[in-house]
């Protein structure tokens, strides 16, 4: 007796197994697609495995789906799918990478706001790697919203497990307290005053020697016309012009600071983003 | 106990014979209209071109597959396509024969639609809609309101609408350019005025005054060989003589405006209707 | 139940691989357009025309148009209202059409720049700046 149910159970399986196979054949073909990195390809045979298995597959099929829409330039039908996958996922280390992924994909899309709350469903409790890895994404992720501040915290508090970097990130932080020092405001203001000076401030000598020579061109034809002519006549065809070029120096002044300050901080994402967790274990 | 393993043995059996082959026609074809329908024209079309390549004589997978180029914007890749998949023009289907003529006026293939409008296989008035869509939006006047006579006893999307065009563009509001030219010439800035341009007029009649005042004033303190008055006087010719040209140009940029609005209406009626 | 059976087929065969693509960090590295500097770009590099030049006298208004982009323009806090700019304009007029109906269309250029009927024109969604391209 026990023996032909298992009969009938083994006949019953392979029959199902012959049902199957063409979804099971698509997803090998799914997956060699997605290997060989053709993603258009992958994701149709993909989204066929889900369709046909009336979505109950398992959480990586989606996860992968969701990678070829990622790669394929979708990141909004890959947000879709790797939610699916993170709900659907049945272990901690397989939900927190599909998180990772989506993170990934947030930021693609510049939405750091987004990236960062989709950080804090990880479950990093019993794993160091994760917790690492999250602090650092952390990190860069108040950087890109120019919350230097917090970016900073984040990252002594991610070192803080790793001595080795700690030298080079104490370099990294005098460097942007260097950008915060350079003061965009105080460029123009000197400018307003003594045109030109702001820009030689931090080292733009060209072109504030430019702005000088110009303005005091204006104001040389300026006190011509009020002696050839009049005062009235002065300051209504010569004021105007020197007002403007005036306003434009100071307005230099202040945009190169800015852009010093930029220059800064950029190099230093460069270098924050070197310290990926890979690079500094 | 025989009974039931036998009944669980069927049961499963059944839903085996039930579920075939999911590239077969019927399973790929539920798949392609489910991508279709979540707007995935991209993937739809890839899935009604295997589908093809299944059944090749199949009219509605041929119109669904061409339509999906369509949804994707690709009208190019379309048209091409559906020259492949008949014979002729003339083997068209009415779905496909539709949409073609509507690919040829969206890609703006109108010497195409010339050389094939008489092949397509359509009732005349529906045709004719078409070729209306195609002389307003290609500027054939004469000929649109020739295809509009046709029309007259037949009801249409935005008959209203297309018949209002028309009649604007039998009494066309343009500005004659030598006008514009010869009023600047005689007051700066009045070319401007004409055209519609009031505050450009205005601006052009301060700087022109301005700095024909500032020559005369030039001149008349140091006489002929004041350097202001030099410098004001070739400014103040380059203004005057650059305000005639521009309202020349106004006047030709007023008229090609006048037009593209109407072109620009045709557009949003023919990407309303199809 | 024929959903479970595939459900146990898929998971024997399917697991969270790792993708071929680029790096993390090159991904993260490329995400600091935000913070990038303005490249400065040599004057004619960008206006790559004014080194087309079929006779003199676009050679000397091509020099002048560099002068006036580098010393002058340059300091000046009043920005033209369209693009390309006036001065563009006018060059690209005085090569195309010659020199005296370029300089009439510059002229004219100049007096329809005032900021006065930003209606009349398109905005161009890179530079915020009215697009008035020379056609006529």
């Amino acid at each position: 007796m026990k023996r032909g149910y298992l009969l009938i159970i083994l006949i019953s399986l392979s029959t199902l197994e012959l049902v199957a196979q063409s979804i099971e054949s698509t997803l090998v073909y799914a997956n060699e697609q997605f290997e060989v990195g053709n993603y258009q390809n992958s994701a149709l045979a993909f989204e066929r495995v889900i369709f046909f298995s009336e979505g109950k597959v398992d959480f990586s099929v989606y996860t992968k789906l969701a990678d070829s829409y990622r790669l394929n330039n979708n990141a909004e039908r890959a947000i879709k799918f790797y939610d699916i996958a993170q709900y659907q996922a049945d272990n901690d280390s397989a939900r927190n990478e599909i998180i990772f992924r989506k993170v990934f994909t947030y930021l693609q899309l510049k939405e750091f706001d987004q990236g960062l709350i989709a950080l804090f469903d990880l479950k990093t409790n019993s794993n160091e790697q994760t917790q690492f890895r999250k602090e650092y994404l952390k990190g860069i992720i108040y950087y890109l919203k120019d919350d230097y501040e917090r970016s900073i915290d984040v990252f002594d508090e991610y070192l803080s497990l790793q001595e080795k970097e700690a030298l080079k990130f104490n370099e990294l932080k005098n460097q942007l307290k260097k950008a915060e020092n350079i003061k965009p405001n105080l460029a123009m203001w000197l400018s307003v005053f003594i045109p030109g000076s702001g820009q030689m401030l931090y080292g733009d000598f060209k072109d504030g020697l430019n702005s000088m020579m110009l303005t005091a061109a204006f104001v040389t034809l300026y006190f011509n016309y009020v002696m050839d002519f009049s005062l009235v006549e002065g300051y209504l065809v010569v004021l105007p012009w020197f007002q403007r070029y005036h306003r434009g120096g100071y307005q230099n002044a202040k945009e190169n600071a800015l852009e010093k300050q930029e220059l800064i901080r950029s190099k230093v994402y460069q270098e924050l983003v070197l310290m990926h967790p890979e690079k500094i274990k | 106990m025989k009974k039931l393993s036998l009944s669980i043995f069927l049961t499963l059996y059944a839903i085996a014979a039930y579920s075939q082959d999911i590239y077969n026609t019927e399973n790929s074809k539920k798949f392609a209209s489910y991508l279709y329908q979540s707007e995935q024209f991209e993937l739809a079309a890839i899935e009604y071109e295997r589908l093809l390549f299944l059944d090749d004589r199949n009219d509605s997978i041929k119109y669904k597959l061409l339509s999906s180029y369509f949804e994707n914007k690709d009208f190019g890749k379309a048209i091409s396509r559906s020259k492949k998949l008949y014979p002729s023009v003339k083997d068209f289907t009415d779905p496909v024969a539709n949409l073609y003529l509507k690919l040829l006026i969206l890609n703006e293939d109108f010497s195409d639609f010339d050389l094939q409008y008489t092949a397509v296989p359509l009732a005349n008035n529906k045709k004719a809609v078409y070729k209306l869509h195609k002389n307003v939006l290609n500027r054939e006047w004469q000929e649109a309101y020739d295809t509009f006579n046709e029309l007259q006893a037949f009801p249409f999307q935005y008959k209203s609408n297309f018949n209002e065009l028309l009649e604007r563009s039998k009494k066309p509001d343009t500005k004659s350019p030598f006008l514009a030219g010869i009023l600047s010439a005689i007051i700066p800035g009045t070319g401007k005025f004409y055209t519609g341009n009031f505050k450009d007029g205005i601006f052009s009649l301060l700087v022109v005054g301005g700095t024909t005042f500032q020559a005369i004033r030039g001149f008349n303190k140091d006489g002929v060989n004041s350097t202001s008055g030099w410098i004001f006087g070739t400014v103040a010719t380059g203004f005057y003589a650059g305000n005639i040209f521009g309202s020349v140009k106004s006047a030709q940029v007023y008229n090609e405006n006048y037009w593209l609005e109407i072109e620009n209406e045709t557009r949003i009626l023919i990407n309303n209707s199809y | 139940m024929r959903r479970n059976i595939i459900l146990i087929l898929l998971i024997s065969i399917a697991g969270v691989g790792k993708a071929q693509e680029i790096s993390e960090i090159a991904l993260l590295q490329n995400l600091d357009e935000h913070h990038h500097a303005a490249s400065k770009e040599k004057l004619s590099d960008k206006y790559h025309y004014v080194k087309q030049n079929t006779n003199e006298l676009q050679f000397v208004m091509s020099g002048l148009f560099l002068f006036y982009k580098e010393f002058i323009s340059s300091q000046d806090s009043q920005s033209c209202s369209f693009t390309p700019s006036c001065s563009e304009y006018a060059l690209q007029a005085v090569k195309q059409q010659g020199i005296f109906k370029g300089m009439l269309n510059g002229f004219d250029r100049l007096s329809r720049c005032n900021s006065l009927s930003p209606e009349k024109y398109e905005v161009d969604p890179e530079t915020r700046l009215l697009l008035d391209p020379l056609k006529l």
